[in-house]
């Protein structure tokens, strides 16, 4: 359903060739409100804070007073949870020829990659 | 009449909200503002996180067409000890379009309309990307884990960073990955895509092209042997400090045990330092061999900057840092001019030269390098040969930082190293 209203709405938006500058555009499938343009450089965190970027900030919890992480700290995600990612298998792609010859590959819900996490030790 | 995928030089990508009024991108429930993150709601601090992983493309990859992402949020598997956090990846793929440069192979669809410099999906996304909407500190999903909406900056311990894992799925769906069973070695439909031709096993010198159903499903679990060939993310990767073959090469990820989705489509665990297109969650994962490999796939990317070389400007860093010099006497003052040897600007992309005085003169030079992979900054060496007074103004076009080194009229030059001049990528 989503894949249809999107189609539609697609059909509506300006022409999609002819980019001339860096942008975000987000647009709403079920809110009624136009679509809300940004320029990209003012969302990219690696351009709009680059000494920022990536800098870790974790509360002492004694002082209360921002400190630099322990490497302990850094690895605790991946320590906790085992990550995996898995191709999903779904319905057979469609194939449709376009009149000048492109062969096209279509995967009604794309062909995604699917991020999976999983507590290492549970009874933590 | 269609646009040329010779590039305008920017990209632009439309999210295309998909959830429904109050839920997921639309939740209202109201939220504390996180570093970076002004959102309000909880739907609110979803979509800015999500747009700023997009913008991150959006200012590094050049398509004359429109990059179009359909986003969901959505309750998705979770119990209390594993979920499912999320999922992208292209919705189209085509083969033999009119500017394909390589026939019979497959091309993520948003690749094939930058090259094409024509829309090939017609009303279809570009990219599709769902995540679950169910982390949010409950206790029977995932320990109560939660998404941290946190940009630009590194998610609180312990909550799972939000915009880390939009950007690496997106990169997915932008082509980062193959459309080969890595199971059984079958190709999609019988033809080869574009990721793959980049794949070599080293064990066997054959690129996976060359190879048989079987021995590709072989060398997608032969350690350290999958190698990505592409010569520009190769060129990218000669900082690495490691998962780098002395052939310059560099590793895939291929353990023993195949994992569909994992294997093969990331680069290696041992790829140092950590690289966001890693199969596992890493803290401050870099870009440094990453855009090289959608380069290599056919990708054009954005002139790093907006430098504009003129007589006294040279131009470092592809483009990207631009580089004034003035001088002083005791009497006088001027700008620098960039030198010339033989007919030739003695500018590279990592140094110039300048004369004051005379254009046969040498001066003072400088050098700006790349040692990302090194500490993460970009470097800038100085030094002259003059007593005269000297400042430089080297300028990031990008981000808008700028440094200046100077040396006092009167005072012999010395060579100045100033190894976290500018921070990366």
């Amino acid at each position: 359903m989503a894949q249809l209203a999107a189609a539609l709405f697609l059909a509506l938006l300006a022409p999609p060739v002819g980019v001339t500058r860096n942008s975000v555009e987000i647009c709403s499938l079920a809110l009624s409100e136009a679509c809300h343009l940004f320029r990209a450089s003012d969302l990219d965190p690696t351009i709009r804070n680059p000494n920022n970027a990536g800098q870790v900030a974790i509360v002492d919890p004694e002082s209360g007073a921002l400190v630099a992480p322990t490497g302990e700290q850094l690895d605790e995600l991946a320590t906790e949870l085992a990550f995996e990612e898995k191709q999903l298998a779904e319905a057979a792609p469609q194939v449709t020829i376009l009149p000048d010859g492109t062969v096209r590959l279509h995967f009604p819900a794309g062909f995604r990659t699917q991020l999976q996490a999983r507590r290492r030790d549970p009874q933590r | 009449m269609v646009a040329s995928s010779a590039s305008l030089g920017a990209a632009s990508i439309v999210i295309m909200n998909a959830d429904g009024a109050g839920e997921g991108f639309n939740d209202a429930t109201p939220a504390a503002p996180v570093t970076g993150n002004a959102g309000t709601t909880l739907g609110q601090q979803r979509l800015n996180a999500f747009s700023a992983a997009a913008a991150y493309w959006a200012n590094r990859l050049t398509s004359p067409v429109q990059i179009v992402v359909l986003a969901r949020m959505d309750p998705l598997f979770c119990n209390a000890t594993s979920a499912v956090l999320g999922s992208a990846g292209p919705v189209d793929f085509v083969r033999d379009f009119g500017s394909a440069p390589r026939p019979a192979t497959w091309f993520a669809v948003s690749l094939a309309n930058a090259l094409e410099g024509a829309d090939l999906a017609g009303t279809d996304a570009d990219v599709s990307a769902q995540f679950n909407s169910s982390l949010n500190g409950s206790p029977s999903c995932l320990g109560g884990k939660s998404w941290s909406y946190v940009v630009g900056a590194a998610a609180p311990a312990g909550t799972l960073p939000f915009y880390e894992t939009v950007r690496h799925e997106i990169t997915h769906g932008l082509g980062f990955g193959t459309l080969v069973n890595t199971t059984s070695g079958a190709r999609a439909l019988g033809f080869d895509d574009i990721f793959m031709t980049l794949l070599e096993d080293h064990s066997t010198g054959k690129s996976w092209p060359q190879m048989s159903d079987a021995e590709r499903a072989n060398s997608a679990h032969d350690p350290g042997d999958l190698h990505w060939t592409g010569s520009l993310a190769q060129a990218a990767g000669t900082g690495l400090l490691a998962g780098r073959h002395p052939s310059g090469h560099l590793q895939m990820y291929s353990p023993l045990v195949v994992s569909p989705g994992s294997s093969v489509s990331h680069w290696d665990t041992a790829i140092t330092p950590d690289e966001m297109m890693e199969p596992f969650a890493t803290a401050n994962p870099t870009d440094i061999v990453t855009t090289g490999l959608l380069r290599d796939l056919g990708w054009a990317v954005q002139q790093a900057g907006g430098c504009v070389r003129d007589a006294d400007t040279a131009c470092l860093g592809s483009d990207r840092f631009e580089v004034g010099v003035t001088f002083q006497t005791a009497t006088t003052s001027g700008s620098a001019q960039v030198m010339s040897f033989g007919g030739q600007r003695a500018e590279t992309d990592e140094s110039a030269f300048f004369w004051f005085f005379g254009a046969n003169n040498f001066e003072m030079g400088l050098k700006l390098l790349d040692a990302c992979a090194l500490n993460g900054k970009r470097w800038v060496f100085v030094s002259g040969l003059t007593d005269q007074g000297w400042t430089v103004t080297v300028r990031d076009t990008q981000t808008g930082a700028v440094k200046i080194y100077s040396n006092a009229v009167g005072h012999l030059s010395t060579t100045f190293a100033d190894t976290v001049a500018f921070s990366c990528p």
